[in-house]
């Protein structure tokens, strides 16, 4: 889609990327926990999941996250969003520690949530969709986009946002926000969260300390399933250049939504569909390609074809440079000019 | 034309909007309009608001005194929806400011231009502390240093504001002289209706002042 827009010449001299595999996402929920205790453990942050991981088909995070609106429409034209609440988010529930804890009635008392305990970040994991014995359900990790046509920056009425000329990553400058949270109306994905304490809007920022150091995310470096691709996406000896634009498998999530995010999924493909005999019947998917159209476009088909074919490939006996690449059977490759090791690094602490 | 009167009163009284030092005071009624989406600084602000009704507050009434260092401006408007705090990501505050041209001629409308400054004074609902902006154009608001000193009490349904300065200006903002004239205008932000930033209810036209002499 051609768009004429006022930021053409802005755009960044690189751009950080990730792919998600969805194939090989477990849904353990390392990457969330990685980003909450690195970013996200001071006041007024109780409630942020900068990195979340939600079950699919599922309403999200925020709580139908795909039904508050933003981005723009097909002429370019900022649509009209919702300002997602706390609960909508999932909230951070309150336990009765001190009563259990320090109350002397811990024998008596159990240990329980206070308030709303009707939704959570991922309320709804392991519902998924189908009917047994051809259920399906799948696990969808996501951040925030860094998008190159940024939807909260365009919004901001205090140029609060910007995005990074080095790498793009889109970062909030604390010190201009004012906590309006148009930013937060506009982003269609919803990954902005407001600050209650510091009233500022406060979102993922892509672990830029670490990309300055050549370290990858700490969502990326930490997955266990290898799940996460991190690097530049013009870096045409990095995995995302090859999966992105080489073998056009990995696609970004909403691509309607207009704000063209940096953030890629390779689309899931699930174990054959059961007839009522119990037989294997390949004349459908399990998981419905109508379904994986909603979230990743009309793109998706040739992704699952491509994914298809090279598959059908290394069952057959043969080579498939493609499921080498997803297989990423040397860790670091993954990081293609974020490989190094933090280890390494004298980290300073700030004083 | 509001005259800023002169008043010996003590400061903490000046700074009480519920002193007794304010009821002699001639109260001006002014009218507040909703600020136009169409001079919003962002695509989203003039596009995805502009059918949102805004401007909830539609009038508010002004009192104004100097003791000769500072100048007490009270502001008290019906608003039953009381909004104080930002408990949730939907819930904005309560607000009000005055505004005074830096240059004399500097538009209101536009909350000044690029070379005609405006100084705005503001109040939140959620802040104990005022503060100082300077503005050359809409969403250019810097903030400026000077202290700017709020009290607000709640009266039934109204708000009752207080919002004080020191005369003199420094860092770019305004300064009033006692004998002296100015412009000022007036916003409010109810918090109620989601309003922040550029949308609010505010003076379309600046009001001329007169500060009593000493």
């Amino acid at each position: 889609m051609a768009r004429i827009r006022k930021d053409a010449e802005q755009q960044p001299k690189h751009q950080v990327s990730m792919v998600f595999d969805l194939n090989k996402c477990l849904g353990c929920q390392t990457c969330t926990i990685a980003c909450k205790r690195l970013w996200t453990r001071d006041e007024g942050m109780e409630y942020m999941w900068w990195a979340t991981v939600n079950t699919q088909p599922g309403r999200g995070t925020p709580r139908d996250y795909e039904k508050m609106g933003g981005g723009f429409d097909s002429e370019d034209v900022p649509r009209a969003g919702h300002l997602p609440t706390r609960g909508e988010f999932g909230d951070a529930w309150k336990f009765n520690y001190d009563e259990v804890f320090y109350g002397g009635k811990g024998s008596k008392v159990h240990l329980k949530p206070e308030g709303d305990t009707t939704w959570g970040p991922n309320w709804d994991e392991d519902q998924g969709g189908g009917e047994y014995p051809n259920s399906y359900f799948f696990y969808l990790p996501r951040i925030c986009n860094h998008c190159t046509h940024p939807a909260c920056l365009d919004a901001c009425p205090r140029a609060a946002i910007e995005k990074r000329e080095e790498d793009g990553i889109v970062l909030i400058n604390e010190d201009r926000c004012r906590g309006y949270r148009f930013c937060m109306e506009a982003c269609p994905y919803k990954k902005i969260y407001f600050n209650q304490a510091r009233k500022v809007a406060q979102k993922c920022i892509f672990c830029f300390p670490r990309v300055d150091k050549e370290v990858a995310p700490a969502c990326a470096r930490m997955c266990p399933g290898r799940v996460r691709f991190a690097g530049y996406l013009d870096d045409p000896e990095g995995p995302i250049y090859k999966l992105v634009k080489d073998w056009k498998v990995a696609i970004p999530l909403h691509p309607e939504y207009g704000t063209e995010p940096n953030v890629y999924y390779v689309p899931p493909i699930a174990p054959p569909r059961l007839d009522k005999d119990g037989n294997v019947d390949e004349s459908s998917p399990r998981i419905p390609t109508a379904y994986l159209e909603h979230l990743f476009g009309p793109a998706v088909h040739g992704s699952l074809e491509i994914l298809q074919r090279e598959m059908d490939k290394t069952r057959g006996g043969g080579k498939s440079e493609l499921m080498d690449l997803l297989i990423s059977r040397r860790w670091l490759d993954m990081f293609h000019n974020l490989d190094r090791d933090p280890a390494t690094l004298e980290w300073t602490a700030k004083t | 034309m509001l005259v800023v009167a002169k008043l010996s009163a003590d400061h903490g009284a000046l700074m009480d909007p519920a002193a007794s030092v304010w009821q002699p005071i001639k109260s001006t009624a002014l009218a507040l309009e909703a600020t136009p989406t169409g001079t919003q600084p962002t695509p989203y602000t003039r596009t995805s608001w502009k059918d949102r009704k805004i401007g909830a507050v539609p009038g508010v009434g002004v009192q104004a005194a100097h003791d000769g260092e500072s100048i007490f401006v009270r502001l008290e408007w019906v608003d039953a929806n009381e909004n104080r705090s930002v408990e949730d990501n939907n819930v904005f505050p309560d607000g009000a400011a005055i505004v005074f041209p830096v240059k004399e001629t500097a538009p209101i409308d536009t909350m000044g231009s690029e070379t005609e400054p405006v100084n705005a004074w503001q109040w939140q609902a959620n802040s104990e502390r005022g503060r100082s902006v300077v503005a050359h154009g809409v969403g250019s608001t810097e903030p400026s240093t000077e202290a700017v000193d709020v009290a607000a009490v709640r009266s039934g349904d109204h708000w009752q504001v207080i919002i004080s300065r020191k005369l003199a200006g420094a860092d770019g903002s305004v300064s009033l002289n006692p004998g002296g004239a100015s412009r000022f205008g007036v916003a409010v932000w109810e918090g109620g209706n989601g309003e922040r930033a550029g949308f609010k209810g505010y003076t379309a036209k600046w009001t001329d002042i007169r500060l009593a002499d000493a």
